[in-house]
């Protein structure tokens, strides 16, 4: 069934696509907003990810491998997400200095410090986490979504794993992050 | 690995918690209508909707590029000044017109060529003077490619012009072609012309969109663009906001200008540079400019500026963050928003600003805060001296009672005028202006721009402004150019002519400073960037960099590289590698020549596979990390390293002095976690072997090491091993092998610097201070001069800007350069690029 969906879709048929979206949205934006820890950005970026889906549909050749070439185009969609937040940053403080831009660093008061811890690491620690502990992949499933070996997901898992026991640790400490921070 | 499996278990309950049942709503059909408009699928999908490109209007429409980099900057400060909603520079992305639940707007034209807006008859009968207000609508409109006006991103943010009566009647879009994104609408005295800015240029139009004129600013290479455009109160003069590039071609700085329109004669404010250029408006006098401007590290303010550039001052206070200010018609009171965080709890209904209105005195005083709601901004002047403000503005919940209200000077009876005029996916723009009547008429265009000129006292040396007084000894020199992703750590070496050698963490480029002229240069570029690496001079005139561990890589990743800099050729060529890749480790110049690299960081794999003392040690940035008690020496005539002694103790972040007898002095250092070491270890070339010496009184690390006139070696500050900076001080003699104490600096300082004078004094410059572990600790720019002979440290004052981690060199006259560097203080982080001299 899904499969005929997705032949259908990749021949065209855009009510086909739209079911397949339809089914995988929710799915999608929850990744997207775990990962990037914001709604709007999170709603771009799938966004993004279905244009791109759309556009590039003809060339998928697995037609049971759809939804993991479906994460796969979302995973990248949110990590231009998350530069592109970090360029928009910057260009704001050049520009004109209003000090628009929450600085994640300044309001750590009012967050949890799981997601203070989260939000400080690197988009592929977030995407690994993500894909093991919210969706439940199994190394080899991650490591296709991801487009790296599966042995590497082991040690980003426990790099990332490890990232944020630091983050969680510096937090607790109040300020061994600020010595760090500075240092590095 | 419990612990990892109950982190685990957090995780996901915790993803459990933040994820939302369903996508939000609406997100499907805004998808597929992407889907549908994006329309690239190939050719054999006919589902052909019937768009092409339009035709451009205005030549404005045909920019990208800077244009666009322009617009976006604008569109940045528009809704800071707005609303604050930041969330909504990224917001759903929506495909098609959008309409207004409040008012109901004019259509927007049909998909057919659009008329000029000259070509358009107006929307309403011809509007009376002083009835009108204008406002900004943002929103995104979808890439329909070339011509378009959007770049090359799917989307793009793009700010309508729009006219409301002011009961509230009437919406209606000024260009109904929907071409362009207005920004900043500005009325004539008398209310007949309405001046915008589109693209970085300035049009004027009337109320009824007649073809708007292009006024022309002189604006060429290098500003990039004007906008936020006022008409003085007498017709005769604009002032304006404008924005130039850096040779890279990025935007630089803002600041204000003026342009008197009889002469054309157009001034650049200097002094306002370069974060000046926010929403200026001219006192009704005409003699002062009142604009917001970042000062002290990003912090926002109202600052007034006298016509001719000079006086510049703040008249905010510091504290709550203050812009969008307006200038009251009988000049009495200037009128602002404030932008403070909100609280927690706020923060979802209310954006990311608490945001209120304030009148203050033209100098200052008489702060009165005039709303309380948190959700008030946008506050700007009616003809007649009561004050138009925005109060939710469309992100308000049910009973906010959203739109454009009124309230007296005083902040009395205040009541709705209307309801927002913004749609579910809009966000405000710039701020509306009420059409006045009856004043004066504006000098008649053409205006022809003379040649902008410079006004007022040139922008002070140091980017951060008012710039911070130099103590006497100090004094500015030439800036570094801007590494984007510069991080704290500089290194600066001093060559055999006397130039240095300036490389930053985290950034290929480096630069050459010359001391007899000035300035600096750039020369050639690393292989590598390198984070925490070091840089030794070597007896031939070349430099070693070594180490360091990669910037741009996903994982953590040390070099064991190493490079060898040739100022001859002004390039950077790699020699043999280290045994072992090593960050914030020592490397020091031998008296035969060699260098002798000492622990530091490594790669865990690395390290675990060797048999050398190490500890998993944990940091922030890059997870686990593990320490090394190794060694290696560097020879440069064969180019390569090779092992020597290992010490007792893994370190890093530590120091390493060469001792009059040649042999090294290793202090200090961080240890497993955060402790810091009270063990230090001599290295005798001699017989390439470590050996313990006296220990430190405390254990620190992040300090500073400088060997004196004497022999003797001073160590400085550093941080405790309860997370406080020490300002302690001892001294470590040779000859008897032990460690005394030296006074006390009047601060605490890590990753500050010592630098031995000439006259046997040590200069300490800047760091971090930290006085309890339990607070944040803020960067200094405070000096101090140690004197040995009398054994005390004496304030000599500030040198300018903070700085920890910068350097600091001798040079060949005598003078210390001090350049670079990174502050952490209240207001945020962020690399410092200036640099000092110091004359002792």
């Amino acid at each position: 069934m899904r499969r005929d969906l997705v032949e259908k879709a990749r021949s065209g048929d855009r009510e086909a696509f739209a079911t397949l979206a339809d089914d995988s949205i929710g799915r999608l934006f929850n990744i997207a907003q775990l990962m990037l820890r914001d709604r709007d950005l999170a709603e771009d970026a799938v966004q993004e990810a279905l244009v791109l889906a759309w556009r590039d549909l003809r060339g998928l050749r697995d037609l049971d491998g759809f939804d993991a070439w479906l994460h796969r185009i979302l995973i990248r969609s949110v990590y231009r997400e998350a530069n592109r937040e970090r360029r928009r940053s910057a260009r704001t403080v050049q520009v004109r200095d209003i000090a628009s831009y929450p600085d994640a660093a300044r309001d750590v008061e009012d967050r949890d410090a799981l997601d203070r811890g989260f939000r400080r690491l690197r988009p592929e620690h977030r995407a690994v986490l993500v894909l093991r502990h919210y969706l439940g992949f199994s190394d080899d499933e991650a490591a296709n979504v991801l487009s790296v070996p599966a042995g590497t997901i082991k040690s980003r898992l426990n790099r990332a794993t490890s990232a944020l026991r630091a983050e969680l640790e510096a937090d607790a400490r109040g300020v061994d992050r600020v010595a760090v921070e500075i240092v590095r | 690995m419990t612990a990892n499996v109950d982190l685990d278990r957090q995780l996901a309950w915790w993803f459990v918690d933040q994820a939302t049942a369903t996508a939000p709503e609406g997100l499907l059909e805004r998808s597929l209508a992407r889907v549908d408009a994006t329309g690239q699928r190939s050719a054999w999908l006919v589902r052909d909707r019937g768009r092409s490109p339009r035709a451009t209007g205005r030549p404005a429409m045909t920019r990208a590029g800077v244009g666009r980099l322009l617009a976006v900057a604008m569109a940045v400060v528009v809704v800071a000044a707005g609303a604050g909603l930041f969330l909504k520079l990224s917001p759903a992305l929506v495909a098609g017109p959008s309409d207004s639940p409040s008012i109901a707007p004019v259509p927007s034209s049909s998909a057919s060529p659009s008329p000029t807006p000259s070509e358009t008859p107006p929307p309403t009968a011809a509007p009376v003077a002083g009835d009108l207000i204008a406002v900004i609508r943002n929103t995104d409109k979808v890439n329909k490619g070339p011509g378009w006006g959007c770049g090359v991103g799917p989307t793009c943010p793009v700010a309508r012009l729009w006219l409301v009566g002011s009961d509230g009647r009437d919406a209606h879009e000024l260009f109904p072609d929907g071409l362009g994104s207005q920004g900043s609408p500005a009325w004539s005295p008398d209310g007949t012309r309405l001046l915008y800015a589109d693209d970085g240029k300035l049009y004027m139009t009337d109320a009824s969109g007649s073809k708007p004129q292009l006024v022309d600013t002189g604006c060429v290479a290098p500003c990039a663009g004007d906008a936020d455009v006022a008409f003085s109160s007498d017709g005769a003069h604009l002032v304006f906001g404008r924005t130039s590039l850096d040779a890279a071609g990025y935007i630089d700085s803002s600041a204000i200008a003026t342009m008197d329109l009889a002469s054309g004669q157009v001034s650049e404010l200097s002094s306002t540079a370069p974060t000046g250029g926010g929403q200026p408006e001219w006192s009704p006098d005409g003699t002062q400019i009142v604009f917001s401007r970042s000062w002290g590290k990003g912090k926002s303010a109202v600052f007034v500026v006298d016509a001719d550039g000079q006086n510049l001052h703040r008249i905010s206070p510091q504290k709550p963050q203050a812009g969008s200010p307006g200038w009251s018609p009988d000049g009495s009171r200037i009128v602002f928003t404030s932008y403070d965080p909100p609280v927690a709890r706020q923060k979802e209904w209310f954006g990311d600003y608490h945001q209120d209105i304030y009148t203050i005195r033209p100098d200052g005083t008489d702060l009165r805060q005039l709303t309380t709601d948190g959700i008030s901004n946008q506050a700007t002047w009616t003809p007649d001296g009561r004050i138009l403000f925005s109060r939710g503005t469309g992100f308000v919940p049910d009973g906010g009672e959203p739109g454009f209200w009124t309230m007296d000077a005083d902040g009395s009876n205040a009541a709705r005028l209307m309801p927002s005029v913004l749609s579910g996916n809009e966000w405000p723009g710039s701020l509306p202006v009420w059409q006045p009547a009856g004043g004066p008429a504006i000098v008649p265009p053409p205006w022809n721009p003379a040649p902008a000129t410079p006004a007022g006292p040139p922008p002070p040396t140091p980017a951060p402004t008012p710039p911070p007084p130099l103590a006497s000894g100090f004094a500015w020199t030439d800036s570094m150019p801007v590494a984007e992703d510069a991080h704290a750590g500089d290194t600066a070496t001093r060559l055999a002519d006397g130039r240095v050698l300036v490389t930053r963490d985290c950034s290929k480029a480096a630069e050459l400073y010359d001391p007899a002229t000035g300035t600096f240069s750039p020369t050639g570029s690393l292989t590598a960037t390198r984070g925490s690496k070091t840089a030794t001079l070597l007896r031939d005139g070349r430099v070693l960099i070594a180490g360091g561990y990669d910037c741009g890589a996903s994982e953590p990743v040390i070099w064991a590289s190493a490079e060898l800099y040739d100022p001859t050729t002004g390039t950077f060529t790699l020699t043999g590698s280290m045994g072992t890749p090593r960050s914030s480790h020592a490397a020091t110049l031998l008296e035969d020549g060699r260098v002798l690299v000492v622990a530091g960081q490594t790669n865990r794999n690395t390290a675990s596979s060797e048999s050398v003392t190490l500890a998993s040690y944990r940091t922030a940035a890059t997870g686990v990390e593990d320490l090394l008690a190794t060694a290696e020496l560097y020879d440069p005539a064969t180019g390569t390293f090779s092992p020597t002694g290992s010490m007792r103790d893994f370190r890093h972040r530590f120091t390493a002095t060469l001792l009059k007898d040649g042999r090294v002095l290793v202090v200090g250092g961080g240890g497993e976690g955060y402790a810091s070491r009270t063990s230090v270890e001599l290295y005798d070339p001699a017989t390439g072997t470590f050996s313990r010496t006296g220990s430190l009184k405390s254990g620190r690390w992040l300090h500073t090491a400088t060997l004196l006139s004497d022999g003797r070696v001073l160590i400085t500050g550093g941080r405790s091993p309860n997370d406080t900076t020490y300002r302690t001080a001892e001294i470590y003699d040779p000859g008897s092998g032990r460690f005394s104490s030296a006074g006390s600096m009047k601060t605490g300082r890590q990753q500050h610097t010592a630098t031995l004078l000439p006259d046997g004094r040590v200069l300490i410059a800047g760091g971090y201070e930290q006085k309890d572990s339990g607070s944040r600790g803020q960067t200094l720019s405070s000096t101090e001069l140690y004197d040995p002979s009398t054994g005390t440290f004496t304030p000599i004052g500030s040198m300018g800007d903070l700085r920890s981690s910068h350097s600091a060199t001798l040079l060949q006259d005598g003078r210390v350069f001090i350049a670079g560097g990174s502050y952490m203080s209240d207001d945020g982080t962020g690399a410092v690029t200036s640099a000092v001299l110091y004359q002792p």
